[in-house]
C-alpha cells in the first residue's frame, strides 16, 4: 500500500489586518474607468491611495485612454484589472478576461443597474454569476431608501463593521450553484428586481426575489486566481459613502493580500515501524505544513479548527480533523483499513 | 498425468512409496494450476466407484490415505489455497471420502469379529447414525462460515446457464464459454471418434486402471462440454482411449500370422484377407499422419501466436504485421508520467501493467467484482456521469481498443455488452442492459444506434473523428457491417475526453481526462459553447436573459 499521489486542494479564505502587499512580486495593476466619468481620479482618491498602500503598481485609464489589450506575446500585462462601471461597446474581449483569468490574473468587477458592459457580462456569466442587466431595478419596499443598506450582513471575505452601506444604482445577481463562488452579500428576504418596462410583475419580468440575489460576490478559480464583483460603485467614491474597511477587505481578498494559505509539506509514517510503508491494521501518522502570507512573509497558520483528512477508496473510508501539533503543522493518526487506498485527500 | 499414472501404480501395488509420489506431484499441480480442485475430486471420486462395486482392498486403503494425507498438507503449503482444503466445499468430497474409508475399514473388522444378526443391527444404527452426524455437521459448518460454500464457477459447472444469470464477469470470458463441435474436432481431429472406442474398450475389461479411466473419461467430456477452457482436462483421457483403441486396431489387422498359415494351407484364397487388413492399416497410417499434420498446424496457427501482435494477409498474399497494441503501450510509456493511472477494459490490465508500466483499475486478476463493474459503469453510462466516477477513481487515461477500422472483431464495442451486464449487475438502477439494444432487439452503431448506446462513453471514445478518416464518404464499420452517415459520424462529440493518441490501424485509442474547467463549469457546456460559434449580439441577448437556476443553498 502506497500513498503515492497526495492531492491538496485549500480553497480558503481568512481574514488578517495588517496586509501591505500580496506575495506575488509581480503584482500591477489597472482601473477601467467609463470614459464619460471624467472626474473619476478626482472622485476616487481614497480608493487609489488604498491601492498605492498596497505598494502596487497600477495605472489609471478611461475606456478612451485604454487599448483593450491586457496581453503582449501572450504574456499579460497586468496582475489585477479593476474595472468599474462602463457603457464602452468593448473593453477586453470576453475570451481574453477568461484567458487572462486563466493565467491567474485577478479581477475587481463593479456593475450598476445602468447596463452592464457586454464582454464583462458574458464573462461574469461563464463563472456563474448573472447581474441584473439594464432596466432592472432592486425593489424593497420594507426599507426606507433601497439605495441604502443598513447593518448589511457582510459573510466570509470581511469582518468590517458597516452600519450603513451605500448602494445607490445597484444591480443584483443570480449565483449558480458553483462551489468556487462566495456570496459576500445577499439581498434582503423583502426584495425583488423587476423590469421597469413591464408593468406586471411576474415570474418572467423579475430578475430575483428574496435572498436567491447577490449583492457582492468572491469567487476563487481552481488556479487561485481570484475574482470580486460588486454590484454598485457608491461605497467606493470619496465622501461619506466611502466604506474604508469594506473596500480594503475586499480589495485584498481580491489581490491576494490575505487569505493566501500555502502547504509547505505533507507526510506521513507508519508509527509502528517508522517506514513510510504500510500494512492492514498498522498505524498511520499523516502530517500537513500550513502557512499564510501576513502581508510580508510567510508565517505558520495556527488557527484552523476544520481542517480534515480524508482517506478514500471511491468514497471517503476515514473523514478526520487534523489537529494542530505544533507551530502551523496539523496532523492525525489513524488506522490503516483492511482495504486498497488510492489517494489521501486533505479538505478545508 | 504423471499423477494420475502414478495413482493408478501404487492402486495396482498398494505402495505407499508411489502414493507418495502422486502427492508430491499432487502439490505440483496445487502449485501450478488453479484447476487443481478437478484431481482433488477425481481420486476420491474413482476410490469411491471402486467401493460401490465392492473392490475395496487394502492396497486401496493405504494409497488413498497416504495421498490424502500427504497431498493435502503439501498443497496447504501454498499461499493460495491456504485453509481451504478444510473450508471449501470444493475439498469436501476428498475428505468424505477419506472419511468414508475409515468407516468402511471399522466395518470389515466388526463383520469379522460379530455375528451376523448383531453386525446388521449395528449396521443399520451406525449407518443412520453417521449420515446424520455428516449432513447436519457440513450444514451447520457452510450456514456457520467454516466452509465456504460452492465457487461460483463451481455453479456454472454444473449448470452453464448460471454464470449468465448471476456473475456475469465469469461468463464474460470467453474461455468459460461452452465449448462447440467444432473446436472439439478442431482441437483433437480424429481422435474425437476413436475416444469412445476406447471407453468402451475400458468396459470390457472394468479393472481398476479402466474404471479410472471411465470416471476420468466421462468427468472430463462433461467439463469440456461446458467450458472451453477445460478441454485441457479432456484431451489426456481422450490420448489414453484412442491410443487404447489404436492399439487394439492394430493388434488385430497387423496379425498376419494368420494369414500366412492359412495362406500355406488354402493358397490364394487369404490374399483378400491380406488385401482388406492393408487397407484398413494403411488407412489408420494415413490418419495417423494426416493427424500429425494437423496438429503442427494447428498448434503453429492458433495457438503460437501472441495475442498483441496480429498477424493478417494483405491482398498479395504476402503477411503483415498490425502492431498497434505495442505501438500503443509504447507510447504510454514513453508520453504519460510514471505515476498516471490508466483506466481499460480488464482484459488489457496485465498489458498495460507489463508492457506500459503503468498502473491499471483492474486487470485479469478478476477478484474485485464492484472495481470492474465500476469501470464498466465508467464506460457504459453518459460522458456527464462518467466523469465523476473518473473523477472519483483519479482517472488520467482511458484506453480503449476499436476494431472497425481495421475489422478486428475483439474490440471493446463487442465486448461492451458484456461492461454493461457487470455494471448493471451492481447499479440496475443506472445502466440498464435495455437501453443498449434498438426497439427491435439490434446491436446497432450506426445511425439508427439506441439512446443509451450513443450516450456512453465507449461508444463516443470509438467513433469519435471516426468520420473525418473517409472524408465526405459514410464511414463504415467493418467489424459489425454497418455504415454510418457522414455526417453522423462527424457529430459525435467529446467533451470530458481529449484524444491523445490513436495507434495506425486504430485499433487503440488513448484519451486523457481534461483537467476540470478552472471556472467551475461543466466541460461538456464549454463543449457546446465552442461548438454553437455564437456571434456576439446573440452572447450579449443571453447576458439579458434570466438563466435558468436551480436555487443556490
Amino acid at each position: 500500500m502506497n500513498f503515492s499521489s497526495v492531492f491538496f486542494t485549500i480553497a480558503c479564505l481568512f481574514q488578517l489586518a495588517f496586509a501591505i502587499r500580496p506575495p506575488t512580486d509581480f503584482s500591477k495593476t489597472l482601473v477601467i474607468y467609463d470614459k464619460d466619468d471624467t472626474d473619476f481620479i478626482s472622485e476616487h482618491t481614497q480608493f487609489l491611495s488604498l491601492l498605492k498602500s498596497r505598494s502596487l503598481d497600477y495605472e489609471v485609464k478611461s475606456t478612451f485612454e485604454f487599448d483593450n489589450t491586457i496581453f503582449e506575446h501572450g504574456q499579460k500585462l497586468y496582475q489585477n484589472i479593476i474595472v468599474f462601471p462602463t457603457h464602452a461597446k468593448t473593453i477586453v474581449d470576453e475570451r481574453d478576461l477568461l484567458k487572462f483569468s486563466q493565467k491567474g490574473g485577478n479581477l475587481f468587477i463593479i456593475t450598476d443597474n445602468t447596463g452592464i458592459q457586454t464582454d464583462v457580462a458574458i464573462f461574469l456569466n461563464q463563472l456563474g454569476i448573472y447581474p441584473s442587466p439594464k432596466g432592472y431595478n432592486y425593489v424593497d419596499h420594507h426599507v426606507k431608501d433601497a439605495n441604502v443598506i443598513s447593518e448589511p450582513n457582510l459573510k466570509y471575505l470581511t469582518n468590517a463593521k458597516v452600519d450603513e452601506l451605500a448602494f445607490n444604482d445597484g444591480s443584483v445577481a443570480l449565483l449558480s450553484n458553483s462551489e468556487l463562488l462566495i456570496p459576500v452579500l445577499q439581498a434582503s428576504k423583502s426584495s425583488f428586481s423587476a423590469n421597469i418596462d413591464d408593468g406586471v410583475i411576474n415570474r418572467e419580468t423579475t430578475w430575483h426575489s428574496g435572498d436567491q440575489g447577490f449583492r457582492i460576490v468572491g469567487f476563487q478559480g481552481l488556479n487561485n486566481a481570484r475574482l470580486t464583483w460588486v454590484g454598485s460603485p457608491a461605497f467606493f467614491a470619496d465622501g461619506a459613502n466611502y466604506s474604508e474597511d469594506l473596500v480594503a477587505d475586499l480589495v485584498d481578498f481580491t489581490l491576494h493580500v490575505k487569505g493566501s494559505i500555502k502547504t509547505e509539506f505533507i507526510s506521513h509514517i507508519n508509527v509502528d515501524t517508522n517506514e513510510t510503508s504500510y500494512k492492514v491494521g498498522d498505524n498511520a501518522k499523516f502530517q500537513i505544513g500550513l502557512s499564510h502570507w501576513n502581508g510580508e512573509d510567510w508565517v505558520p497558520l495556527n488557527t484552523l479548527e476544520d481542517l480534515q483528512l480524508e482517506f478514500i477508496m471511491l468514497d471517503p473510508y476515514y473523514r478526520l480533523n487534523l489537529t494542530l501539533e505544533s507551530d502551523g503543522v496539523y496532523s492525525t493518526t489513524f488506522k490503516i483499513p483492511d482495504q486498497h487506498v488510492p489517494k489521501i485527500l486533505g479538505d478545508h | 498425468m504423471l499423477t494420475f499414472y502414478l495413482w493408478i501404480k501404487s492402486i495396482n501395488m498398494g505402495s505407499v512409496f508411489y502414493a507418495a509420489l502422486t502427492a508430491v506431484f499432487y502439490f505440483y499441480m496445487v502449485s501450478a494450476w488453479g484447476g487443481y480442485v478437478f484431481i482433488t475430486n477425481m481420486i476420491p471420486l474413482h476410490v469411491f466407484i471402486l467401493l460401490l462395486m465392492g473392490r475395496f482392498d487394502f492396497k486401496i486403503y493405504t494409497s488413498y490415505t497416504t495421498w490424502y494425507a500427504l497431498g493435502t498438507l503439501m498443497s496447504m503449503q501454498i499461499p493460495f489455497v491456504g485453509f481451504l482444503p478444510i473450508r471449501s466445499n470444493d475439498h469436501m468430497a476428498s475428505l468424505g471420502v477419506f472419511g468414508l474409508l475409515q468407516l468402511v475399514l471399522l466395518v470389515n473388522y466388526l463383520k469379522y469379529t460379530l455375528s451376523a444378526a448383531k453386525f446388521n443391527k449395528l449396521m443399520i444404527a451406525f449407518g443412520v447414525f453417521i449420515s446424520v452426524v455428516a449432513i447436519t455437521g457440513l450444514v451447520l459448518a457452510t450456514k456457520l462460515g467454516l466452509i465456504a460454500p460452492w465457487t461460483g464457477r463451481f455453479y456454472s459447472l454444473w449448470d452453464t446457464s448460471y454464470a449468465k444469470i448471476h456473475i456475469p464477469i465469469i461468463a464474460s470470458v470467453s474461455e468459460h464459454q461452452p465449448t462447440t463441435w467444432t473446436s472439439f474436432f478442431f482441437d483433437l481431429n480424429f481422435l474425437i471418434w476413436l475416444f469412445p472406442v476406447g471407453v468402451y474398450l475400458c468396459f470390457q475389461e472394468l479393472t481398476n486402471e479402466a474404471v479410472f479411466l471411465i470416471v476420468f473419461a466421462v468427468l472430463s467430456s462433461y467439463f469440456a462440454g461446458v467450458m472451453i477452457r477445460l478441454m485441457l482436462t479432456l484431451t489426456p483421457v481422450v490420448c489414453v482411449c484412442s491410443g487404447l483403441a489404436l492399439g487394439r486396431l492394430f493388434d488385430i489387422y497387423l496379425d498376419f500370422k494368420d494369414v500366412l498359415r492359412s495362406r500355406a494351407e488354402h493358397g490364394s484364397k487369404g490374399l483378400t484377407e491380406v488385401f482388406s487388413k492393408l487397407i484398413i492399416v494403411s488407412t489408420f497410417v494415413f490418419y495417423l499422419y494426416f493427424f500429425v499434420q494437423h496438429c503442427t498446424w494447428a498448434t503453429s496457427t492458433a495457438y503460437s501466436s501472441p495475442s498483441v501482435v496480429l498477424a493478417s494477409r494483405a491482398q498479395d498474399g504476402s503477411q503483415s504485421i498490425i502492431d498497434d497494441y505495442r505501438e500503443a503501450y509504447y507510447w504510454l510509456r514513453m508520453n504519460t508520467p510514471e505515476d498516471s493511472k490508466v483506466m481499460a477494459w480488464w482484459d488489457y490490465g496485465y498489458q498495460i501493467g507489463g508492457m506500459a508500466d503503468r498502473t491499471t483499475f483492474v486487470d485479469n486478476n478478476t477478484w474485485n467484482n464492484t472495481h470492474i463493474a465500476t469501470v464498466g459503469k465508467a464506460m457504459s453510462v453518459s460522458e456527464e456521469k462518467s466523469e465523476v466516477i473518473m473523477r472519483q477513481l483519479g482517472v488520467d487515461y482511458v484506453l480503449v481498443i476499436f476494431g472497425g477500422l481495421l475489422g478486428y472483431s475483439g474490440d471493446d464495442l463487442n465486448k461492451f455488452l458484456w461492461m454493461v451486464r457487470i455494471a448493471e449487475g451492481i447499479w440496475p438502477e443506472d445502466v440498464n442492459e435495455k437501453t443498449f439494444f434498438t426497439q427491435r432487439g439490434e446491436y446497432r452503431v450506426d445511425d439508427l444506434a439506441a439512446e443509451g448506446m450513443k450516450d456512453s462513453l465507449m461508444y463516443k471514445m470509438s467513433y469519435y473523428r471516426f468520420g473525418d478518416l473517409f472524408g465526405n464518404k459514410d464511414p463504415v464499420d467493418r467489424v459489425r457491417q454497418q455504415k454510418l452517415s457522414s455526417n453522423y459520424a462527424k457529430s459525435i462529440k467529446l467533451d470530458v475526453l481529449e484524444e491523445v493518441f490513436t495507434s495506425e490501424n486504430w485499433i487503440v485509442r488513448i484519451y486523457k481526462l481534461k483537467d476540470k474547467d478552472n471556472f467551475g463549469r461543466s466541460l461538456i457546456d464549454v463543449g457546446d459553447d465552442e461548438r454553437k460559434h455564437a456571434s456576439k449580439r446573440v452572447k450579449r441577448m443571453q447576458t439579458r436573459k434570466k438563466p435558468e437556476l436551480d436555487l443556490r443553498v
